[in-house]
């Protein structure tokens, strides 16, 4: 749905005094993002916990699950993404060591997206 | 004897440690994270706070600001360096510590006194400690759940660097760890605040016996 076509929807409520203006204005929205730099190349760097260690935000994640009535989640352990445009992909490692992640708690994998 | 305390964007807690280093005699002097040179001080408080928001990890933006690098250089020269919650923070994605501090077990972010136990008063930080002694602190963080390998946990204990222990643990950290420090033992890095309890009016000032610690000559 555009973001155009939710205002318009949100106006069409019978009641005016509710009729909020909700202009989602996000870009993905509307269009899927150009990118920015000519030749480049966009990377998707995903960042999670090790395995093995504590992951206080996967547990709570996991146990808010059941108490809204969804069964049958095993483990959860909750990640960072990011995305980058780079104009190679030499030092993607070197970044997600010294700053994307820490390799003391964290593993890290990346992948060329576009 | 003149302590800086470094100043990054969304330090809250510079204003507090430096009025601690003017109640234990000392002059305090601000570190700016921009600085490029620490002004020709004795010892470096890295303060608590939310630098840089927390963005990515606490302390992960901080540890690239322009003052980390002649501070790097003073903590690896053997200068007294203490870090104080997301100082601490900050000295573990600097490498000046070992470790990592994970997000507390109980998901929530902790702000009451807890009692601790000096459990090495060889270091600058907790010389006019003694040994074994117990102190209540306040700690106010949302990641202080220390974390390191079992082999750097081993080295830790076997080499009698773990600082501060919790007598009752409030965020799930490793072997109850409130403090530890470097090989050199001149980095200290510790979850609770002395500087919070640095004058009677604040309901304590059992935190001067760590800061004075560092005027009592520096070298154990």
């Amino acid at each position: 749905m555009s973001a155009r076509g939710v205002t318009a929807l949100a106006w069409s409520f019978p009641l005016p005094i509710l009729s909020i203006p909700v202009t989602l204005s996000h870009p993905s929205l509307e269009k899927p993002v150009p990118k920015l730099m000519a030749d480049s190349l966009k990377i998707r760097i995903l960042v999670r916990p090790k395995a093995g260690i504590l992951d206080p935000q996967g547990e709570a994640v996991r146990s808010a699950l059941p108490a809204l009535g969804f069964g049958g989640v095993g483990t959860v352990h909750v990640g960072r993404l990011i995305e980058m445009e780079v104009e190679s992909t030499d030092e993607v490692d070197a970044m997600c060591r010294r700053l994307l992640a820490n390799p003391t708690i964290e593993e890290y994998e990346w992948e060329v997206v576009g | 004897m003149r302590i800086g305390v470094t100043v990054f964007p969304g330090s809250n807690c510079d204003r507090d440690a430096l009025y601690a280093v003017e109640r234990m005699g000392a002059e305090p002097v601000e570190l700016w994270h921009a600085d490029a040179d620490l002004k020709g001080v004795d010892a470096v408080i890295v303060p608590g706070g939310f630098s840089y928001g927390d963005y990515l990890r606490p302390g992960a933006i901080a540890r690239f600001a322009k003052v980390m690098a002649p501070l790097e250089y003073f903590a690896r020269s053997g200068g007294p360096v203490l870090g104080v919650c997301n100082g601490f923070q900050i000295l573990t994605e600097a490498h000046l510590l070992p470790g990592a501090l994970l997000r507390n077990t109980g998901m929530r972010f902790v702000c009451r006194r807890v009692r601790v136990r000096v459990e090495a008063t060889n270091t600058p930080w907790t010389v006019l400690c003694e040994p074994y002694e117990e102190l209540a602190l306040p700690v106010a963080h949302n990641e202080g759940n220390y974390f390191a390998d079992p082999a750097t946990l081993a080295r830790l204990e076997d080499e009698w660097r773990v600082v501060l222990r919790y007598l009752e643990n409030p965020n799930g950290s490793a072997n109850d760890i409130a403090g530890i420090c470097n090989e050199g033992r001149n980095v200290v890095g510790v979850m609770p605040h002395p500087e919070r309890v640095s004058d009677p009016v604040l309901g304590s000032d059992e935190g001067l016996r760590i800061l004075r610690s560092v005027l009592a000559g520096a070298r154990v």
